[in-house]
């Protein structure tokens, strides 16, 4: 079924030294991959090691309600224990649903240099994340991600017949369409499209996609954000590029985005909901990694030139990373269908 | 704006020494002006302005039809959309594409438009008008059927005759030429008329509110009047036009 | 939009590798530009200007409103973008609405600054009136004439014309009233507080063509493109804002190297837009 791969990246920003450990262990036809990569803070912490995982009899219970496996508001650590325990009670677990307080507390705006973010997170750590492909029989392709606490769920369609095939093209059409749940946000949505999202994830994606392998018809990419819970957008952009390689359709190199915020003088990757509404400048790149290069960047707040360099290159790391263990996931995918 | 709103009640449209609010006299037109050749996209295009109604009107075509089924074998398909800014009224509203009134007007324009091209020299094409209200003071009907005839005559399409509209009210016991805002929402009766002034013909007449018979014949009579003074404005500008072309081609 | 033929495309493409454009152009010269400010009257400040064949109109509108709870002390902006069916027969209908949102948020992004109001070109602490109570909505139009490329620097030029052409009412708060309620306010027919726009940045847009950039593309040259980026800069030369057009991937340093470019170029267009916009004023106050 699903690989499931927990990752953990910490970034090294300026020595650049890449520390990187993957760890598998597969166990059983029925795999489940869990594994961890921390990447050392500036270089002098070690990897964690990997957790050990037991068997899952049941993992379509596992794949079919993966928002079960978002815990609230549990810290990251505690996350990955709860994790590896959870894995081996999940069919007896009954889970009783205690809502965790959702207190907005403001928080100052700290300008200062050490503050913990409220996740506990070092600045250039990522969120844990959770990858899967196929999680929708009826689509093409499709894939269930999850940072932290956003959860996104994009389906691929196609190549099929243009709905709006008005004139002939040499070259396919790329179609893309996200939309929040109405219980996405703290507050009730109205759960609609959101055009400025879908632009933004069709700008991404066209230039890594070789739409000549398809002409005269559409791939429709229909993204649904299950939970917001910050970098919504960069979230969407890699489970797209994911759904789109589960779908088989032809790309020049995955398509992986990661984001950084500023705060005052910090710069911290893979910003949350709170940490976004306080941000001072926010900068997401898109970034093909193979290829090393840039499908889409935006940047809003006052930059100097130095410091968008600094953050480009915090977030290509990143996205190098995550390209890995995107790869990682498919080829589990891959081989998992095989035997 | 607020001053607007208290007029609504018991308002004098007139003053005893029979001036508009504006200080117009009741058959005295706003100041109108025109310039064609201000959208270098277009084939024709002309901005209209009666007053402080402002509109842009652009002509596209005749080209190929871009919807296959509303192709017609022996006349040329002419469409018609009529858009406002949303900056274009005093209050800032954000309307939707396509509500009634633009609808509405769009069809006016489009039906009042075609009767006056000769669609049958130009089978099997289609013709664009593309309104766009810059500022509306009242009469944005007529400010628009102007800049379309003026951008109909930019692109060279071949017409029975300029179409030329002018509104006309009647308030306090007067006949009034070209209502501005104030008037027109005072609620009172609204001609709009177009005419073709050569062929002495009506095309469009639109009024709403009630009026007596004698009194619907003077107000006809000032709007038709308003039509005529619009044409002979409109030739002078499309006179001038050509002359300019003549002299760039060094004839 | 512009259907080219080959022949048609390697012209241009040879112009501007030897650095002369179709139009007589370098590649990093801009149209003639002209403004024209206080063209909408009913708004509170606009400004209609024109590159080459491109012609945008800007409007500013304020209204009176309430701050978000989260900014007590800010006053609001929104940027709306609408291109005209006038401008193009495939902005009809809803046409021309993916363009709009495109342009609105590239506009928003470039102007608006971070969420924390930081960056931002418009000081929103400046449209405070009473804190948590008043603040000044600010409605910022943008509507599309005529399309002949580079509509984003064309539109930011434009609202920065309109912006410093904007008087925002005088208003009296009523001294009592009590803390549930609205304030009674009298906004003032004659005061006006003119706006300042000195930290209002411009974009620059550098569309890349082959190896080099251009900037100011005609509707001809974009659609050339592989990929253009988007800077918008303020006069103390930082970025306020970053937006990337076209599909194809670049290399990190090529993005690198054309925000550098695009600081140098905006250093001249900052000045000439200044020039622009006070020649512009003083004919408005003239006539």
């Amino acid at each position: 079924m699903g690989s499931l791969v927990h990752y953990c990246s910490a970034l090294v920003a300026a020595a650049g030294s890449i520390a990187a450990a993957v760890a598998a262990l597969c166990l059983k036809k029925n795999f489940l991959l869990h594994s961890s990569l921390f990447f050392g803070h500036f270089g002098h912490e070690n990897f964690k090691e990997v957790k050990q995982t037991t068997p899952l009899k049941s993992s379509p219970l596992h794949s079919l309600c993966p928002a079960l496996l978002g815990s609230h508001t549990k810290t990251e650590r505690n996350r990955e224990t709860e994790m590896s325990s959870k894995s081996s009670s999940t069919t007896t677990m009954t889970t009783t649903y205690s809502p965790s307080p959702t207190v907005k507390n403001r928080q100052p705006i700290i300008k200062d240099v050490d503050w913990a973010r409220p996740d506990k997170r070092g600045f250039h750590q990522c969120r844990p994340a959770y990858l899967n492909t196929g999680t929708v029989n009826a689509a093409s392709g499709s894939a269930y991600v999850e940072f932290g606490s956003t959860k996104v769920i994009v389906s691929v369609f196609g190549p099929r017949e243009s709905k709006k095939a008005s004139m002939y093209s040499d070259i396919g059409r790329l179609n893309c369409n996200v939309s929040y749940t109405t219980f996405a946000t703290h507050f009730r949505g109205q759960g609609t499209e959101n055009k400025e999202i879908s632009s933004m994830l069709h700008k991404a994606l066209e230039g890594a996609i070789i739409l000549e392998s398809f002409p005269k018809t559409t791939v429709d990419v229909f993204a649904l954000v299950l939970e917001s819970g910050g970098s919504d957008l960069p979230v969407v952009i890699s489970c797209a590029s994911l759904a789109l390689a589960d779908a088989g359709i032809m790309m020049y190199d995955l398509v992986t985005s990661v984001s950084v915020s500023c705060l005052g003088s910090n710069l911290i990757i893979d910003p949350i909901t709170e940490e976004e509404t306080y941000q001072d400048g926010s900068l997401m790149i898109t970034f093909m990694p193979s290829r090393r290069e840039v499908t889409q960047l935006t940047l809003t707040g006052e930059w100097s030139t130095p410091r968008i360099h600094e953050a480009m290159q915090l977030c290509m790391d990143a996205c190098c990373k995550l390209g890995e263990i995107m790869r990682s996931c498919l080829k589990d995918a891959a081989a998992s269908s095989e035997s | 704006m607020d001053h607007r709103i208290s007029l609504k009640k018991e308002t004098e449209y007139i003053s005893p020494e029979g001036l508009r609010l504006d200080g117009r006299l009741p058959s005295e037109m706003r100041q109108i002006s025109a310039e064609i050749g201000v959208v270098p996209n277009a084939d024709g295009s002309a901005a209209f302005e009666m007053g402080n109604t402002k509109v842009i009107a652009a002509v596209y075509g005749p080209r190929k039809v871009q919807n296959w089924g509303q192709q017609i074998n022996d006349q040329a398909l002419v469409r018609c959309e009529y858009r406002m800014a949303n900056f274009s009224t005093g209050d800032r509203v954000r309307r939707p594409k396509g509500d009634r009134r633009t609808t509405e007007i769009s069809l006016v324009i489009r039906q009042t438009m075609e009767a006056c091209i000769m669609t049958q020299q130009m089978p099997r094409t289609q013709i664009d008008i593309y309104v766009q209200v810059l500022q509306a003071d009242g009469g944005t009907r007529s400010a628009c059927i102007n800049a379309a005839t003026l951008a109909l005559a930019a692109a060279g399409i071949p017409m029975r005759d300029l179409v030329t509209s002018c509104s006309a009210g009647y308030l306090n016991g007067t006949p009034l030429l070209d209502l501005n805002y104030v008037e027109d929402s005072a609620g009172g009766p609204d001609v709009t008329l177009g005419i073709l002034p050569t062929l002495d013909r009506v095309t469009l007449l639109q009024a709403d509110s009630k009026l007596t018979m004698d009194a619907f014949e003077s107000v006809m009579q000032l709007a038709t009047e308003g039509c005529m003074a619009v044409a002979g404005y409109i030739r002078r500008v499309l006179r001038e036009h050509t002359k300019q072309l003549e002299l760039r081609r060094g004839v | 939009m512009v259907g080219l033929s080959a022949g048609e495309k390697h012209f241009i493409k040879g112009g501007i590798d030897q650095d002369l454009r179709s139009d007589g152009r370098k590649r990093l010269t801009y149209r003639p530009i002209s403004i024209e400010t206080g063209v909408i009257p009913q708004a509170n400040g606009s400004a209609r200007l024109r590159m080459g064949d491109t012609d945008v109109i800007a409007t500013v509108k304020a209204e009176i409103g309430k701050p978000s709870h989260l900014h007590p002390n800010r006053g609001k902006v929104a940027i709306f973008v609408d291109c005209s069916a006038i401008a193009s027969p495939v902005f009809e209908g809803r046409g021309g609405e993916e363009l709009s949102t495109e342009l609105s948020v590239a506009l928003q992004r470039c102007l608006l600054g971070g969420k924390s109001g930081a960056g931002a070109g418009i000081d929103l602490l400046s449209l405070n009136v009473m804190e948590g109570k008043i603040c000044w909505d600010l409605y910022i139009e943008g509507l599309v004439i005529n399309a002949d490329g580079n509509l984003l620097d064309a539109l930011g030029a434009a609202i920065k014309a309109a912006l410093s052409n904007t008087g925002i009412p005088k208003v009296n708060v009523a001294a009592e009233f009590s803390a549930e309620e609205q304030p009674e306010v009298d906004i003032s027919d004659e005061d006006f507080l003119r706006f300042d726009t000195s930290s209002v940045p411009v974009i620059i847009t550098l569309t890349k063509v082959g190896k080099h950039y251009i900037v100011d593309a005609t509707s001809e040259e974009e659609s050339h493109m592989s990929s253009a980026i988007s800077v918008s800069i303020n006069s103390r030369g930082q970025i306020c804002g970053l937006t990337k057009r076209g599909g194809a991937g670049v290399d990190p340093s090529v993005v690198l190297d054309m925000i550098s470019v695009a600081k140098h170029v905006s250093e001249h267009f900052i000045m000439k837009l200044d020039s622009e916009i006070s020649a512009a004023e003083a004919d408005e106050a003239g006539s």
